[in-house]
């Protein structure tokens, strides 16, 4: 059953007085109890798709088509119907948590903040807000309950976060980068935590990463986005045997790998464009080595091959030669 | 256990800063020409008569037995003699004294009542933010005493809604009469509070913690309750120390201005007259009552900030 | 001579010209005017200042009179002409001796550091405590009343502002490195300070001096008030609200009113300039 469904969002800011162009077309669908993972570069918009879901986006912020939460229309919504689908559908966990949690309150008031708010009673919120503390790793609850944010680590104030997002029993989760800003072995050990507590809930999930390997490892369907547009979406499985965009394979070939062995580790070649900056053709066509005329004056619609849908003109042609090594060093020192 | 250790810290360097300034203000009017003694006998008197009164007042002491008379004294509660009075300072003070708590408290609520307020409205409403920022320029540059004439014309005068001049009695009496003194006193620091509260605002709207608790669908009023005035107090508090020393300062003028019996305009009287006893006094307790209320400010700014009152891990 | 231009390279680079603000050139305009009037006052003040005229008191705005008489029948508008001299002298001297002491200890302790920074800290901490005006009535009792003694306070009790805001500023140029390749380059400390790190903070040193020169004009004006200043029947605007206070009650507040509000008008041009001067630092990341 469809519990999100994106259509054709656009979104501009207002940016020194003028309109830029943040997202231009993303089309996507989440079903009860599923995880997409929303990779792309930084700036290329996928974390201001996941604000556009919960509509928080800076001041003049022009938003564009339709995001539906289970036949809601959100950009519909008037204040009161927004803060009780903020306070009980969807949840956001935010990158840095450290800036995110309100440095002079404590840590119990911000974990039941949002249940007392929408009128349950204090000692419940209390109650509920500490298993869910337990079943994160953080021990000597009530003691930590009475802590600030500034007494715990970086790790831990994540976990505060993710419990604080499980406590008003959402059905979706937006994620936004969650474990970027730890250091690597806090990681690992928080995104467990959250894929655990996610699947054993049965809760939806919008991950957003730069991280391919990760998103394609927690879950089920990968979307990439480049430039504000959505380029490719297929089910994680197939990400590593089977990528039908360029820029997806780019993406995976700029990753180190343990089994591969290479002298240099790939780039995409050029710099990561912004919305704004894209001309009508194909959003990649700057930095594509597949690039043929067509793609510099058509934008590629996005289409449905096999599982995935794919916005290039070349896919069935590529398909199954988009190789890692057509990013490599090597290949393209010898070009 | 941090906390106790900082407050501790605090206190004692508070009790220094008094004594040191105890000291100068003591050893400043100590060093100021003029004999006491000629004051007190007035006219012409004999050389051995003036040596006679130096002996009994222990003015032939030297300075540093003097100060510790006097400091003795001081903490006995003996602010010492009015040679211009030949009264006990403490008994010139004790009816006087309230009158300058009142007008100060009363200004200080306006101030931070009013101040804030006034700023908050002009951080969360564009519009207002003109025309209140526009207002507060004006108010911060209008001296105490200018004020005082302007709310006397307008309110005294003309209107006939307040007093001019004096204290009244009973509660209300006393309110009504006060009412234009305060918010002479209060105008400037009132419009200072009121720019600082904006910008703290202003800058705690931008930060990620009202993004979480928007996210959360928490209500505009407590979003900018908890999230942002909250975290906004922690400045202004601790920039607040300099407007106790200007409502300290300006309690001297604004009751000179009013006709107030309090005080600041005792100091004015013992400062035209050279009654040093009196001024020393004054002066010890309008520094003391600023470092005092400053050394309650800090602390008070410990208890607004968690951050600041245990290391962090 | 090596050293020398690989200093001058890394040497923080010097601020170039914005855009002309209207408010600072508005209040600059100000200023200057009221400082000419004061130069002027002799040549186009219409009365004698101090003339008093029984038979002419507290009149109202006419072609004779444009800003009205005082309780004595002075002339108003003369008065305040004459008076911008020692009400606009009076803060600029404080400003001129506060900022140049500020300076100075500022500059010494951020390089010196260790004991003289921490007992020259200790003392502007404690002379903190005493409010301007008080330093000024305890200097007034000492000397006695007149133009100089709390003119003399005055600068004392603006001296541990100015210092404290220049210590840190000095502390942090010290610390960046085009400071230390002039230490290293073997400048002397003596040129580094004055041709480095003053030209550095000078445009914050500017800034302060225009914010605490509306503020020290107030408090000079309020002991003028209080009639321990500059004593009648010389004019000073804070003695002619004292003045005009009397006539208030009579419901003739015109004197009282006028000086008040030169006063503001006066006060209100130096904090803009101030502000305006220190946003434009907050940009440069001053």
């Amino acid at each position: 059953m469809t519990l999100l469904e994106i259509h054709r969002l656009s979104l501009d800011l207002e940016v020194d007085g003028e309109l830029r162009r943040i997202i231009h077309d993303v089309t996507l669908e989440l079903d009860d109890g599923e995880a997409v993972g929303l990779v792309g570069e930084s700036g290329a918009g996928k974390s201001m798709t996941s604000r556009a879901v919960i509509r928080l986006l800076p001041r003049g912020a022009r938003l564009g088509g339709e995001v539906e939460f289970d036949g809601r229309s959100v950009p519909a919504m008037d204040a009161r119907a927004l803060r009780a689908y903020r306070s009980r559908d969807v949840a956001m966990i935010f990158q840095d948590a450290r800036s995110h949690i309100n440095p002079v309150r404590t840590i119990g008031a911000f974990l039941t903040e949002a249940l007392v708010e929408r009128g349950e009673r204090k000692a419940d919120a209390v109650t509920v807000v500490s298993e869910l503390l337990e079943t994160v790793g953080i021990h000597d609850v009530p003691h930590r309950l009475r802590q600030y944010p500034h007494e715990l680590s970086g790790g831990m104030l994540q976990r505060v976060m993710i419990a604080a997002a499980l406590a008003i029993r959402p059905r979706l989760l937006l994620a936004d980068e969650p474990t970027t800003a730890l250091d690597v072995t806090t990681q690992a050990e928080v995104m467990a935590h959250l894929d655990r507590q996610r699947r054993g809930r049965g809760l939806a999930m919008l991950f957003v990463t730069h991280d391919l390997e990760l998103a394609a490892a927690v879950c089920d369907r990968i979307a990439v986005i480049y430039a504000g547009c959505l380029v490719e979406e297929c089910p994680a499985s197939t990400v590593h045997d089977r990528v039908l965009h360029p820029y997806t394979a780019g993406l995976l070939a700029s990753r180190p790998s343990a089994t591969r062995r290479a002298a240099r580790l790939a780039a995409i070649p050029g710099r990561p464009q912004a919305a704004y900056e894209i001309a009508p053709g194909c959003p990649f066509v700057a930095r594509c080595p597949y690039v043929v005329d067509l793609c510099r004056t058509t934008r590629p619609p996005l289409r449905l091959i096999g599982a995935s849908r794919v916005a290039c003109h070349r896919a069935e042609e590529l398909a199954g030669q988009l190789s890692v090594g057509r990013f490599s060093g090597e290949e393209r020192a010898r070009a | 256990m941090a906390l106790v250790r900082v407050v501790l810290e605090r206190l004692a360097e508070l009790v220094l800063t008094l004594l040191v300034a105890s000291v100068a203000i003591y050893g400043a009017l100590y060093l100021a020409p003029g004999n006491p003694a000629t004051l007190l006998a007035g006219g012409h008197i004999t050389p051995s008569v003036l040596r006679e009164i130096e002996r009994q007042l222990h003015l032939n002491e030297p300075f540093f037995v003097r100060y510790w008379d006097w400091l003795d004294g001081i903490l006995h509660g003996n602010l010492g003699k009015s040679f211009v009075y030949r009264e006990s300072v403490t008994s010139l003070l004790a009816s006087r004294v309230l009158n300058s708590v009142y007008l100060v408290s009363y200004s200080a609520v306006v101030i931070i009542v009013g101040g804030v307020a006034l700023g908050l409205a002009a951080a969360l409403r564009r519009r207002l933010g003109v025309a209140i920022t526009a207002g507060t320029s004006v108010g911060l540059a209008t001296p105490s005493f200018v004020a005082a004439i302007m709310l006397i014309t307008l309110f005294a005068v003309n209107l006939k809604w307040f007093p001019a001049y004096g204290t009244g009695s009973g509660f209300a009496g006393q309110l009504r009469h006060l009412t234009l003194p305060a918010v002479a006193l209060a105008l400037s620091w009132l419009a200072y509070t009121a720019q600082l509260t904006k910008a703290a605002v202003r800058e705690e709207l931008g930060k990620d913690q009202v993004e979480t608790a928007q996210s959360r669908g928490i209500r505009p009023r407590h979003v900018v309750t908890r999230h942002v005035l909250r975290n906004a107090l922690i400045p202004i508090t601790t920039v607040s120390g300099i407007t106790v020393a200007g409502l300290v300062a300006g309690d001297v003028v604004v009751e000179q201005a009013f006709g107030i019996n309090g005080l600041g305009s005792f100091l004015v009287q013992a400062t035209l007259q050279k009654d040093f006893a009196s001024m020393q006094a004054v002066a010890l307790i309008l520094v003391a009552a600023f470092v005092v209320v400053n050394g309650i400010v800090d602390v008070a700014g410990l208890f607004l900030d968690p951050r600041l009152r245990e290391p962090a891990v | 001579m090596a050293t020398a231009a690989a200093i001058a390279e890394i040497a923080a680079p010097v601020r170039r010209r914005r855009h002309i603000d209207p408010v600072i050139v508005g209040a600059s305009v100000l200023i200057g005017a009221l400082v000419v009037v004061a130069l002027l006052a002799p040549w186009i003040s219409p009365y004698d200042p101090n003339s008093a005229n029984i038979l002419a008191t507290n009149q109202g705005v006419s072609a004779a009179h444009w800003l009205g008489t005082d309780p004595s029948g002075r002339d108003v508008l003369s008065r305040l002409i004459w008076g911008a001299r020692l009400s606009l002298l009076g803060p600029a001297l404080i400003i001129l001796i506060a900022t140049t002491l500020g300076t100075v200890l500022a500059i010494a302790s951020a390089w010196i550091g260790g004991l003289f920074d921490q007992v020259v800290s200790r003392v502007m901490d404690i002379l903190f405590a005493f409010p301007g005006l008080v330093l000024a009535m305890v200097a007034v009792a000492m000397f006695g009343s007149g133009p100089i003694a709390p003119v003399v306070a005055l600068s004392i009790a603006y001296t541990p502002y100015i210092t404290r805001i220049l210590r840190s500023a000095s502390l942090r140029e010290r610390n960046l490195p085009y400071i230390s390749a002039c230490y290293v380059g073997g400048v002397p400390a003596r040129s580094i300070c004055s041709r480095h790190l003053l030209p550095n903070i000078f445009p914050l040193l500017l800034t302060q001096a225009a914010l605490s020169f509306g503020s020290a004009l107030v408090t000079l004006a309020a002991v003028s008030y209080l009639g321990l200043g500059v004593q009648p029947p010389t004019a000073t605007w804070g003695l002619m609200v004292a003045t005009g206070q009397t006539a208030i009650l009579a419901g003739h507040p015109g004197a009282s009113i006028a000086s008040g509000i030169l006063i503001i008008v006066t006060v209100v041009a130096f904090n803009l300039l101030g502000d305006r001067l220190a946003n434009r630092h907050a940009v440069q990341g001053l």
